[in-house]
């Protein structure tokens, strides 16, 4: 089925046929290491995380969540301390020369 | 050529083994279509692209493609199609075409394309590369959709359902494709001959 026959004598076919004895001597088989690299990019790209990388995302989310759980539950506790710290007497004096308040006070 | 002795290759085994990840039987999938690929690759590349390069882009896209192919049709046409459509996006965006000159011929090339103007005599048959040179250069002056339905049609000689199969398009389209780029042809070869008597 072709759309209109070329005719036998136009320059084209003249041509082609003659371009279509062109012998091919280039190798069809794929060169070495052709299907390992390919094989391996088309496959990495689409394979699922391993099950390590799977439990150490979840394991991070985990360790985030208690974290924060930790920090909410002993939120006035550590609010106290810290207050007390600022506030409280035995806060060490600013602008003094701590070395000589420590040895001061062993003394 | 395949070994008679060896036992035919087990396409749907293989792609079951691909689809769970198996990289081994992926590297035998590719190694059982690369001639067929590698034979479309180098019929229709441009040529700035390498053959090497444009058969691994194929099969990128056979595998990312694989959960698409249902069976309906032999795995070799489905392979077939991805790699003219990715040969013809390279062919689209090469965008500018050279100018033909006979400065640029060798000397077999102007030869052959001599005897082909002059219709005197028949190109001699140890005239093929020169010819199957000078059919590239020509071609390159067409556009990329009409490049290929001539390679397809002329020189790898395939009916128009054939060529339909492979790039998609309809009949009617590749039939005015094909009677358009062998009118522009024909021009090419009038300009061509007056630039010779010239």
């Amino acid at each position: 089925m072709n759309p209109s026959p070329l005719p036998p004598d136009s320059r084209w076919n003249r041509l082609v046929r003659a371009a279509r004895l062109a012998p091919d001597a280039r190798a069809a088989v794929a060169p070495l290491g052709f299907g390992t690299r390919v094989a391996a990019l088309a496959l990495g790209r689409r394979a699922p995380d391993s099950l390590l990388d799977l439990l150490a995302g979840r394991a991070l989310g985990v360790a985030c969540i208690l974290a924060l759980s930790a920090i909410a539950l002993n939120y006035d506790e550590a609010a106290r301390r810290l207050s007390g710290l600022a506030g409280g007497e035995d806060s060490l004096p600013i602008g003094e020369d701590v070395v000589a308040v420590v040895l001061a006070l062993a003394n | 050529m395949p070994d008679p002795a060896e036992p035919p290759f087990d396409v749907a085994g293989c792609l079951a083994l691909v689809r769970a990840g198996d990289q081994h039987a992926a590297r035998e999938l590719v190694e059982h279509l690369y001639p067929l690929v590698i034979r479309i690759v180098r019929s229709h590349r441009p040529r700035r692209v390498a053959e090497e390069d444009l058969a691994q882009e194929v099969f990128l896209k056979m595998f990312s493609r694989l959960t698409q192919y249902q069976g309906a049709v032999p795995l070799t046409h489905w392979v077939s199609r991805i790699a003219v459509t990715t040969c013809i996006d390279h062919l689209r965006a090469q965008k500018r075409r050279p100018e033909f000159r006979w400065a640029d011929l060798s000397e077999s090339e102007a030869d052959v394309l001599d005897a082909v103007l002059t219709n005197e005599r028949e190109v001699p048959a140890n005239d093929a590369l020169a010819a199957t040179e000078l059919v590239e250069k020509l071609l390159s002056q067409l556009k990329p959709d009409d490049q290929l339905v001539l390679r397809l049609l002329d020189l790898e000689q395939k009916t128009i359902a054939e060529i339909a199969a492979l790039t998609g398009w309809n009949q009617s389209l590749i039939k005015v494709r094909a009677f358009r780029a062998r009118r522009k042809l024909q021009k090419l070869f009038l300009e061509l001959r007056k630039k010779e008597r010239s």
